[in-house]
């Protein structure tokens, strides 16, 4: 017997097409909140070690875990940067361990290119209205902007630096220090120091890189390990992170940060939700309200990492400190292609090797 | 009675299956993983499994690799002539004395072992460093103008590592050293020679068992440190396990990765196969 399929045709003004995605947009909202409501009341986190990490516990899981009557339970990462290559067999798994990764960069472009995240519709999350539109991923929001420039021994150093060139000055002769973790930022700062750009990394990069090596102790490869090169007096000068040399100073250690003349690099980290989470609804609503502006003002005021939430307000002070302190001083930052960087690293590094052992 | 003799055969192998299937799961398994990934490539972050030797290859034609394959090699050889050079009197000490001063020493010599690299590195930094113990002692005798450079270097990291693998020497040394029959040297001295000719023609041949032993486990562990030359060698001391790390953690490069980690693999097991068979000519002979 055969079956006839008659299909009806409508045709649908733009007037309707208009509103019915309106509409649609705004049942997202609620859609989020009733698939939190439908989960499994609990959040996984990947979370950072140290004071870092025991500031996210404080003001940004606990408070909401309380207000929510939801359990959060964290992963302690080693150092700053998640096991990707963990978090990648977990999700080709289906399993994802845990609901929200906060991501360096470099591990969101890998993240994307290996389909490991879930994207975030800009209706899901309410909050995107007050961010700039520089921090909003397809895959989450980028939060805790750092600085990278001059960290500098104000009791050694009576002459301040003012560029990253000044790391070359015999004055400094085994006194330096140099990021390990972070080489591709070094060799992009020699390039700013020398080329007046970035990029491209070469030859040139690493004969400059060579007439360094004189100046430096070691090559440190943690935020604790620099902090312990500047506090025994190791090293006198070193690229460094704004919010740990205003830590530093703070607890007594004679340092001062320089914003370095040729450029100086802002760095954040991306907050995703990985394919097949458990609990993507509540891990929504988490970046919902760590993304709002009190959030992100008691981290701007306890680590001096700025935030991308542009309601965010610093006192003088504290202006000082985060550095990136209003949009204008974010765009005057180094642009770091994160693509270009992570295509080049295997070859950087090659280069970086050779120089260590030249 | 075939029946018999087969029972308590298949018994044996039973017993065995649980450690066969513990190693299975744990080694042959991530080793077939670590093979497969070798020969896949790495396109700009993705890996792609295949058939490529372009990894090996690169191993031996990039000019970088191969020679930090061969500074790890010679690293691990003078951290282990110095644990040998240090380790052999310790032990022959440990021989000779009583058996409350030889438990002592075993503790001292152990006590690195019990606690964390992290922790023990920091402490070298406390003594090592440019204002630690020894630089301040030196200079405040008036021994050196300047502080000395101990550490952020080879040096730093020799002194970090023969710390804590220098019990790896010592105890299989005293193993071999305790089993020598007294009587042979005795009789070797009491034919006239004089304390040396003992030691080198009849003490030193006997304790080769142990020598070789200690020498093949120490150039072991030190072809895999990790941890200390990067701290302890201000990252300037580039090992495999070094160059392993960051491929795989940063470059999300486990192709690459794992072509390394095959590579130190092999060579390690060579050196043992080896040694294990110099040996065992040495004990027929």
């Amino acid at each position: 017997m055969t079956h006839t399929t008659r299909t009806k045709t409508t045709t649908i003004s733009r007037r309707r097409f208009l509103a019915g995605m309106g509409a649609a947009g705004l049942t997202t909202v609620p859609a989020v909140r009733r698939a939190a409501a439908q989960e499994e009341k609990r959040l996984i986190i990947y979370n950072f070690d140290g004071n870092l990490g025991k500031f996210y516990r404080d003001h940004w899981i606990d408070p909401f875990a309380a207000a929510n009557g939801i359990q959060i339970d964290t992963i302690t990462m080693t150092g700053s940067a998640p096991p990707m290559a963990k978090i990648k067999a977990l999700v080709d798994a289906g399993k994802p361990d845990a609901d929200v990764i906060p991501m360096q960069l470099s591990d969101y472009v890998f993240a994307t290119r290996n389909n490991m995240l879930q994207p975030i519709a800009r209706e899901e999350i309410p909050e995107y209205a007050n961010l700039y539109p520089q921090f909003i991923y397809p895959h989450g929001p980028g939060m805790v902007l750092w600085c990278y420039g001059l960290a500098y021994n104000t009791e050694k150093i009576k002459d301040p630096p003012t560029a990253w060139r000044d790391l070359w000055s015999p004055a400094y002769k085994g006194k330096a220090g140099l990021n390990e973790a972070l080489f591709e930022q070094a060799l992009q700062m020699t390039n700013l120091a020398f080329k007046g750009k970035p990029t491209p990394v070469d030859d040139e990069t690493f004969a400059h890189l060579k007439r360094l090596r004189p100046n430096l102790v070691s090559l440190w490869t943690t935020g604790a390990q620099a902090e312990q090169l500047l506090r025994t007096g190791e090293v006198w000068i070193t690229p460094l992170w704004n919010g740990r040399v205003f830590k530093l100073k703070d607890e007594g250690v004679p340092l001062e940060f320089v914003v370095p003349k040729e450029g100086f690099f802002v760095r954040h980290n991306p907050f995703c939700i990985p394919k097949g989470a458990q609990h993507p609804g509540w891990a929504k609503r988490w970046l919902n309200y760590v993304c709002n502006e009190e959030r992100q003002r008691i981290l701007a005021e306890k680590f001096y990492y700025a935030s991308s939430n542009r309601r965010v307000t610093y006192t003088p002070d504290v202006a000082k400190r985060v550095v990136v302190a209003s949009p204008d001083i974010v765009a005057r930052a180094v642009r770091e292609d994160f693509e270009v960087i992570l295509d080049n690293l295997p070859q950087w590094r090659k280069g970086w090797d050779a120089w260590k052992q030249s | 009675m075939l029946g018999g003799e087969a029972a308590p055969a298949r018994a044996r192998w039973l017993l065995l299956a649980p450690t066969a299937l513990l190693y299975t799961v744990t080694f042959l398994v991530p080793l077939i993983l670590l093979l497969v990934f070798s020969v896949a490539t790495w396109d700009r972050g993705v890996i792609r499994l295949g058939f490529s030797l372009a990894n090996y290859r690169d191993f031996f034609a990039d000019g970088v690799t191969a020679a930090i394959f061969g500074r790890t090699v010679r690293l691990a050889a003078l951290i282990t002539g110095v644990c040998l050079v240090l380790g052999y009197p310790v032990a022959a000490f440990m021989r000779h004395c009583g058996p409350r001063m030889r438990l002592v020493l075993v503790v001292l010599v152990v006590s690195p072992l019990l606690t964390s690299v992290i922790v023990r590195n920091v402490a070298w930094l406390l003594i090592l460093g440019r204002t630690g113990l020894v630089n301040t002692g030196l200079q405040a005798m008036g021994v050196v103008d300047a502080p000395l450079k101990l550490m952020y270097n080879e040096l730093g990291v020799v002194i970090a590592v023969v710390h804590v693998y220098l019990s790896f020497m010592v105890l299989p040394i005293f193993g071999a050293l305790i089993s020598i029959e007294p009587a042979l040297e005795e009789s070797a001295a009491s034919l006239g020679a004089k304390s040396w000719q003992v030691f080198w023609n009849v003490t030193l041949p006997l304790s080769m068992p142990g020598v070789a032993a200690g020498c093949t486990l120490v150039f072991v562990l030190s072809m895999g440190v990790y941890l200390t030359p990067v701290i302890m060698g201000g990252n300037f001391v580039v090992t495999l396990p070094m160059v392993i790390s960051e491929v795989v953690r940063n470059q999300f490069n486990w192709a690459n990765g794992s072509a390394l980690a095959l590579v130190l693999l092999l060579f390690v097991t060579v050196l043992l196969s080896a040694s294990a068979r110099l040996q065992r000519r040495g004990s027929e002979s």
